[in-house]
């Protein structure tokens, strides 16, 4: 007799094939159409998400610089002359002789916090069903004929004093039977749960759900029985509850049935007023009988066939849900090319990264009486991505950054010069209640060019230079990205989120030199982050990216004027593993 | 009547029901059978059926009529069935520790006895899952271990592992019915 090796005997069944079973046909033409509608779906949500982050942005731009041009007009402290000579009158005799007695204006900052942080808060959230207790009024409706047997039901919930939105669930299901199965028995059980807080509490929650469940009572029928029941719809029996089912059974000819449930089940759920936002779910599952056990539908017996099993209980409830809920999660990655599910392997990511940042305002910004202008820095930073499915990624890590600006051909005096050449001494920085210095060298004062003119005039020198300013912060954002396009080699993505900064170091640059730090200077800074990142995969989980994008910062001093947006551009090369 | 392959694909990008139809009719038999020798039964294969010919009709706009059209649907019905079963991390995350060159056993000869296709595909679905994965890849797909360790993201010396315990527990059950048989 012949030997063989393992390989060998399985050699035979190298090509083996085995034709599907009828029904599959049906159930892969009913679904064809459907991932398109999930497409469009997810591309309204998505212009949705971005829309509402362009306004939540838009929004926090206009009302900051809104405020801030009232800062500016603050800024401007004009001491005039009356002012000035009551108040001279208290300083030494030696002011009074000086010119700066006769006009001195000196520009500080005073207003109150130039921003108001304009919070957006969105809560979206999905009610998961709790069992409380099951509503049996509700009836399906049955259309049965030698080839179609459907059920359908409807009930809604209206909840009065809601003001959350509807969170439905679509099921799917799909129930299969062998060949052979001549006849189906299955019972849709649908629940209305209704779970709620005591009557005392302000907090109303209402749980809406609906379960199939498959029911192994036998029944027997046959396909001229089927013809006695009733043909077209009957509309369930009214109930208040916004639960919709539709359950339609397709029998192709005497083989094989297919049952498609299709059930919506709304729950409404508000709690301390807070606006819960459409969730639709839209979950296809397909339920399996197991050949051997014949189940017969006995048409004659309808009633069986609606009736549903009291004994159900919570844990079968909760796990008919997770495998509803699993199912869904393993459709939403079914169509990944290979490419992409090779990108899904790697699920986490860490990335170095350096580039430049140019910081700048909008809305002709002024400090000290001139304008600001831009300033160019650098960062750089590590960051580590984690995957949650194809498209969406969540993003955190460190980051050293520096915000800067500079104001050019600003006046100033050192104390230990100029003024006291001009015989200005320090009392009259003391006793001067509008005089505010910006520098912690309190050397310096800075004035505007009113108060220059005036200096001038009097034949006292003066100094004119240009200052930097920088602020470094130590950042960690947070932020979710968004995937629009993906191949085996390349990305893009869009990201945006928000991120909070410590201040790390504080210095002020007058002409290169430092003079020590801003005084007016926050310790901890927030702001908002918009970027794309564009990636290229140059060695196995290795890439490439280069991520331009924006920075708001929201509060880098406390009243102030200075840059508060970012345009940076990051080069970086991330790990996935 | 012979169809014309090409024109019937061409049909199924433009989404016309009746080319679908024939594409499933002409080629279903051949990739259930893939599918029932990956998966532990029948309903699960019906499952990964369902969704990979799906599949097959949303990305047929990207078959770029080179190569063989049947195995380019293969190739998706092999990566779908993959990532299902890689999913189901149950069985076979513990098995990656085993040490390979430890694991090579001594291939029995077997008799030729006739054992029916059913029977075999019924041991082959008895597997783990990460061993039927494994088997079904290096002796039906022909791949190489360093292959196989990449797509299932395993070492090839798990690989190696798996395919030698999947071949020990297959010649069990075989020389099992093949002394049941000479009793």
């Amino acid at each position: 007799m012949k030997k063989k090796k393992i390989e060998d005997v399985f050699s035979s069944i190298e090509n083996f094939s085995s034709v599907p079973p009828p029904e599959l046909w049906a159930m892969i033409e009913e679904k064809l159409d459907k991932p398109k509608k999930k497409k469009a779906t997810a591309i309204w949500w998505s212009l949705a998400a971005s829309l509402l982050i362009g306004l939540a942005i838009t929004s926090g731009l206009y009302f900051n610089s809104n405020e801030d041009d009232t800062l500016i007009k603050n800024n401007n402290v004009v001491l005039d002359n009356q002012e000035n000579n009551s108040k001279s009158n208290t300083t030494p005799s030696t002011i009074n002789t000086t010119p700066l007695n006769s006009k001195t204006t000196i520009t500080v900052a005073e207003s109150d916090n130039p921003v108001t942080n304009k919070t957006l808060n969105k809560n979206q959230e999905s009610t998961k069903n709790t069992t409380t207790s099951i509503n049996k009024k509700n009836k399906p409706s049955i259309q049965l004929n030698n080839k179609t047997i459907s059920i359908a039901e409807s009930s809604k919930n209206n909840a009065k004093t809601s003001s959350s939105k509807v969170n439905s669930t679509e099921v799917d299901n799909n129930l299969n039977r062998d060949k052979n199965a001549i006849i189906t028995s299955s019972n849709v059980q649908s629940t209305k749960i209704n779970e709620s807080t005591s009557s005392a509490s302000p907090n109303k929650t209402e749980v809406g759900n609906t379960i199939n469940k498959n029911k192994t009572e036998t029944i027997v029928s046959n396909n001229n029985t089927q013809s006695s029941s009733k043909n077209g719809t009957n509309n369930s029996s009214a109930d208040p509850n916004n639960t919709k089912i539709g359950n339609t059974i397709n029998k192709n000819k005497t083989e094989a049935i297919a049952l498609n449930s299709n059930i919506r089940s709304a729950s409404q759920n508000d709690t301390n007023s807070s606006l819960y936002k459409q969730n639709i779910t839209e979950v296809n599952s397909n339920l399996k009988t197991d050949q051997k056990k014949e189940l017969a539908l006995n048409t004659s017996s309808e009633k069986d066939l609606i009736s549903f099993n009291d004994s159900l209980n919570k844990v079968q409830i909760a796990l008919e849900l997770q495998q509803l809920e699993n199912r869904l999660n393993n459709k939403e990655d079914k169509e990944e090319p290979k490419a992409e599910k090779d990108l899904l392997k790697e699920k986490w990511s860490v990335g170095l990264y350096a580039g430049i940042v140019n910081s700048q305002s909008y809305g002709n910004k002024k400090t000290l009486g001139n304008d600001i202008e831009s300033k160019q820095n650098t960062g750089y930073g590590v960051k580590t991505n984690y995957k949650l499915n194809k498209k969406w990624a969540v993003s955190s890590g460190f980051k050293i950054n520096e915000l800067g600006q500079s104001v050019a051909n600003v006046s100033y005096y050192n104390k230990n010069q100029n003024t006291l050449a001009a015989g200005i001494t320090n009392d009259f920085f003391a006793s001067n209640p509008s005089v505010e210095y910006i520098s912690t060298n309190r050397n310096y004062v800075f004035s505007s060019d009113n108060s220059n003119q005036k200096v001038q005039s009097s034949g006292t020198s003066n100094l004119t230079g240009n200052i930097d300013q920088q602020l470094q912060y130590l950042e960690m954002p947070l932020e979710i990205s968004y995937s629009i396009l993906s191949t085996s080699k390349a990305a893009i993505m869009l990201n945006t989120g928000g991120f909070i900064g410590k201040l790390i170091s504080n210095e002020i640059f007058l002409d290169g030199n430092s003079i020590g730090g801003n005084l007016d200077v926050n310790n901890f800074v927030y702001g908002s982050k918009l970027s794309s990142t564009l990636q290229y995969e140059i060695l196995k989980q290795t890439r490439l990216f280069v991520e331009p994008g924006l920075n708001y910062y929201i509060n880098p001093l406390k009243t102030q004027s200075f840059n508060q947006f970012q345009w940076g551009l990051n080069f970086g090369v991330n790990f996935g593993f | 009547m012979e169809d014309n392959l090409d024109l019937l694909i061409k049909k199924c990008i433009d989404n016309d029901r009746g080319g679908q139809l024939r594409i499933y009719q002409l080629f279903s038999p051949v990739l259930y059978g893939i599918c029932l020798k990956y998966m532990k039964n029948e309903d699960d294969a019906k499952d990964v059926f369902q969704e990979a010919f799906i599949i097959v009709f949303q990305k047929i706009k990207q078959y770029k009529f080179e190569g063989s059209f049947e195995g380019w649907m293969k190739r998706i019905f092999i990566n779908k069935l993959i990532e299902t079963l890689k999913k189901r991390k149950r069985d076979y995350l513990f098995l990656d520790v085993f040490d390979s060159e430890t694991e090579i056993i001594e291939e029995e000869e077997l008799e030729a006895i006739p054992i029916s296709q059913e029977k075999l595909i019924e041991y082959i679905q008895d597997l783990p899952d990460q061993y039927r994965m494994v088997f079904n890849l290096f002796v039906f797909e022909k791949m190489k271990h360093k292959e196989i360790a990449e797509m299932l993201q395993i070492t090839e010396g798990t690989s190696k592992s798996n395919l030698n315990r999947a071949k020990k527990i297959l010649q069990t059950k075989i020389l099992a019915v093949l002394n049941f048989k000479i009793a």
